[in-house]
């Protein structure tokens, strides 16, 4: 999409100080489009483009409101909108950010890829936190502890396997007897019984060592 | 306008709803208080469905305002919708606003009665005819 011829722009500007009611429409409708192609441009690593398409609707909606903000000797409008854009648009990343890391914080979440090889050599399945965790206690003198989240043999294999940091479902499906499942129906049964372990081991208050 | 542009436009006028500078605003209440789908106002309008993103980007006209009946003249023109609905909406909007304003308290309630009165009405008339 071309810019959008200056003189156009200098018109609608003129139009807005006079509060033509039309302008703000006609405003949007000329610079959404390459105002939004630059912020792309300069914001690539945005994963949603819907975040980039709010913060160009803001900047041309903010100053169709406040025309008189913009000063047409300091730079172009279109300028003047990308770089009005950009810092609603660098909040809205930081603040998705914070968000994210809170999260983070709170949530199982899966680890490097760094992480994830120093915790188990044999994965098919992302490795979590409370995984690493779990893993961890074979190092902390806690697996006794940890064996007596078992309610039968099979919870104390499942447990065993994951204490030995193993990723393949396969291998869980056999400690549990689940051979018979179909793949899907495998996967499902696995993790069920491996969060209901989790729980309780959460329950035991042995997940707060970092 | 490429279909990029309508859906940008459309996002804009959507984000529009929210302030009380743009008509977007107005139309938003409006639609509210008719229960009225997009479709429909187009109908009320005498307009397209694509033409109402760019109405309601258009600056809100103040009907206290002198220059009230020439704003809403330029908007006729710009995109031939039908003047006198487009003057029912605003000034039915206006008033609405003025009396929530007035009572703020009990404007969930003032809405809900000014939506239910023309139901009433009928049902008034039907107990009145039969």
């Amino acid at each position: 999409m071309p810019n959008p011829d200056p003189h156009r722009l200098e018109d609608i500007h003129r139009r807005l100080l006079d509060r033509d009611p039309i302008a703000p429409a006609q405003l949007a409708e000329l610079v959404l489009d390459p105002l939004t192609t630059r912020l792309r441009a300069s914001f690539p690593a945005v994963p949603d483009p819907a975040l980039i398409e709010d913060a160009a609707a803001d900047a041309v909606l903010n100053y169709a409101e406040r025309p008189e903000q913009f000063d047409p000797s300091k730079r172009g409008l279109l300028g003047y909108l990308q770089m009005s854009a950009g810092g609603d648009l660098k909040n809205a990343l930081d603040a998705l950010r914070r968000r994210q890391r809170r999260e983070e914080s709170l949530d199982v979440v899966e680890l490097h890829p760094d992480r994830r090889n120093r915790v188990s050599m044999a994965s098919d399945s992302p490795t979590t936190l409370e995984d690493e965790v779990v893993s961890n206690l074979a190092s902390q003198g806690l697996v006794a502890q940890v064996q007596a989240a078992a309610e039968t043999p099979k919870d104390a294999k499942v447990l065993q396997l994951m204490i030995d940091g193993e990723r393949r479902t396969d291998r869980f499906a056999e400690a549990l007897g689940l051979e018979g499942l179909s793949p899907d129906e495998r996967r499902r049964a696995v993790k069920r019984h491996k969060d209901r372990l989790k729980k309780r081991i959460e329950r035991l208050g042995l997940t707060d060592h970092e | 306008m490429s279909e990029r542009s309508r859906d940008l436009t459309a996002n804009a006028a959507a984000r529009a709803a929210g302030r009380h500078f743009y008509l977007a605003s107005a139309i938003a209440t409006f639609q509210e208080l008719r229960h009225m789908d997009d479709p429909e106002l187009a109908r009320f309008l005498s307009c397209s469905a694509d033409m109402l993103a760019r109405l309601r980007l258009c600056r809100r006209p103040d009907v206290d305002s002198p220059d009230f009946q020439s704003d809403v003249r330029q908007i006729v023109h710009a995109f031939a919708v039908y003047p006198q609905s487009l003057l029912q909406l605003l000034r039915e909007v206006s008033s609405i606003e003025a009396m929530r304003e007035s009572q703020p308290a009990t404007s969930t309630g003032f809405l809900m009665a000014a939506r239910d009165k023309p139901r009433r009405r009928r049902h008034h008339d039907e107990e009145k005819g039969g």
